[in-house]
């Protein structure tokens, strides 16, 4: 039954101490924060932290929920970047690294990966993580526009909620980030055409030895 | 269509977002009279499809079902006891065995200078105390006592600006014993000593009994000064803490003070 509430209702159920109202809005919401905190850090230990203490913070009601500020994702992300922005800000000396591994994560889409091309993959995979790479090395506040618009999918509306802007600035600082990681994704480009010209020059050398 | 306006809806047209008729016919058609355009939209194309790939391959990513359980165990014991119940944090905050690690340190250090007292006892490095009558002396006093046996007039230097928070211990210039390299320098701050208890039967001693103590100059993990009650500064947790153990004869550390 609670499944078929909207998240407002069953806020109201959870300040009333009903348990299952609360099972069901992690459980519906929890991905999203995690995957967000995750891709906002590069950090699987962060993003585990931070999605409980968006939840702590709900259950607390602390910074209480405000249906006529934006929607309840916008408020739980809000919650969510200023957890990552504290944690990024503790461990600013920490370099960022993805503690994931690619070749264990989710199951992929088939349509995306062509079973008998394995050169294919390779270059699919070297993609994400170029992109992954190139998203972690931007600036937070154009990070967090990147993630939230681009990744989680979210209208320009709600991410102004939920970073507490207005909509001009998302659409501005999203327009900046793409071109900062067009630029990085550029640079990463000419990085492994450089490497692959050293190779192949090396190999070439070795057969007139 | 000129390029600047191009340039404004270029994202819009490739994010598939809401962006009107007209204005997506025009900038297509820009970009298809304009190489620079055409070719940023290349760009902006490829990089919503590295984008995509990115967070398809996120997709089922989620919390481990820890989380979940800690959270229900939490909202369980806010319901039963309205005040809120902070969870303990996973990471960031020091954990109970960096204190251990201390602890166990400290003693590990008080066994080796117990073995190193009584295969190879140097004189030079100890020094004489009396015991006082106090009930409880503190080690600190029994530190002022030895200066005073070694050097008649002990100096003192200027105290250190208050500290902001009441528990933090005033930082004092040291005294110096005999200028050995055991003993603090003058141109370093320690705290007062901290007295180190193992067990509740230590009892006082008696008026007239000397011992023997030595002072050891150590380095401690940073953590180990929050067992003092002494604040941490976090960015500079992998820095080693100086701090001076005062050892007994019997190998046990008696007190420790930190330096700076």
């Amino acid at each position: 039954m609670h499944s078929t509430l909207c998240d407002d209702e069953l806020v109201t159920l959870l300040r009333a101490g009903d348990e299952i109202a609360f099972v069901t809005l992690y459980r519906r919401r929890q991905g999203g924060i995690y995957r967000f905190a995750l891709r906002m850090s590069g950090s699987e230990a962060i993003a585990e932290d931070v999605t409980q203490e968006v939840f702590m913070t709900l259950m607390r009601g602390d910074g209480r929920y405000d249906p006529s500020r934006g929607s309840f994702s916008a408020y739980l992300f809000g919650v969510a970047r200023n957890q990552v922005r504290r944690r990024l800000e503790k461990d600013r000396f920490l370099s960022p690294i993805y503690d994931g591994d690619e070749d264990r994560e989710s199951p992929t889409p088939e349509s995306l990966i062509a079973l008998n091309d394995p050169l294919g993959d390779l270059t699919r995979k070297e993609t994400i993580a170029s992109v992954r790479q190139a998203v972690l090395a931007l600036p937070a506040h154009y990070r967090e526009v990147v993630v939230l618009c681009d990744l989680q999918e979210m209208s320009y509306a709600d991410a102004s909620a939920a970073l507490g802007c207005a909509v001009g600035t998302v659409r501005s600082r999203l327009h900046r980030a793409r071109a900062l990681l067009v630029e990085k994704l550029r640079a990463y480009q000419s990085a492994e055409e450089a490497a692959e010209g050293a190779a192949e020059a090396g190999r070439t050398s070795k057969c007139f030895v | 269509m000129n390029c600047r306006e191009f340039e404004d809806i270029v994202n819009d047209i490739v994010r598939a977002k809401m962006i009107d008729a007209a204005s997506r016919a025009a900038g297509t058609a820009h970009a298809e009279n304009c190489g620079r355009c055409a070719s940023r939209l290349a760009d902006e194309r490829a990089l919503s499809a590295g984008l995509r790939s990115l967070a398809v391959s996120d997709d089922g990513k989620a919390a481990p079902a820890t989380v979940e359980a800690a959270l229900l165990e939490a909202f369980r014991a806010q319901v039963s006891n309205p005040p809120a119940r902070r969870l303990p944090a996973r990471s960031g905050s020091w954990p109970r065995w960096a204190l251990a690690a201390a602890a166990a340190i400290l003693i590990a250090l008080g066994l080796i200078v117990y073995r190193a007292i009584h295969i190879e006892p140097q004189k030079d490095d100890k020094a004489l105390i009396k015991k006082t009558t106090t009930r409880q002396p503190s080690v600190d006093r029994e530190q002022r006592v030895v200066n005073d046996a070694v050097e008649p007039e002990p100096r003192r230097g200027p105290r250190a600006p208050r500290p902001r928070r009441g528990s933090r211990p005033r930082l004092i210039k040291p005294f110096i014993i005999d200028g050995g390299t055991t003993y603090a320098k003058e141109s370093e701050y320690a705290t007062d000593f901290f007295p180190l208890s193992y067990s509740d039967d230590q009892k006082p001693t008696e008026s007239g009994e000397v011992i023997r103590v030595q002072v050891i100059r150590v380095q401690m993990p940073r953590p180990a000064l929050i067992a003092f009650g002494l604040p941490v500064n976090v960015e500079r947790a992998d820095v080693p803490v100086k701090a001076d153990l005062l050892v007994g004869e019997d190998g046990l550390a008696r007190a420790i003070r930190f330096v700076r």
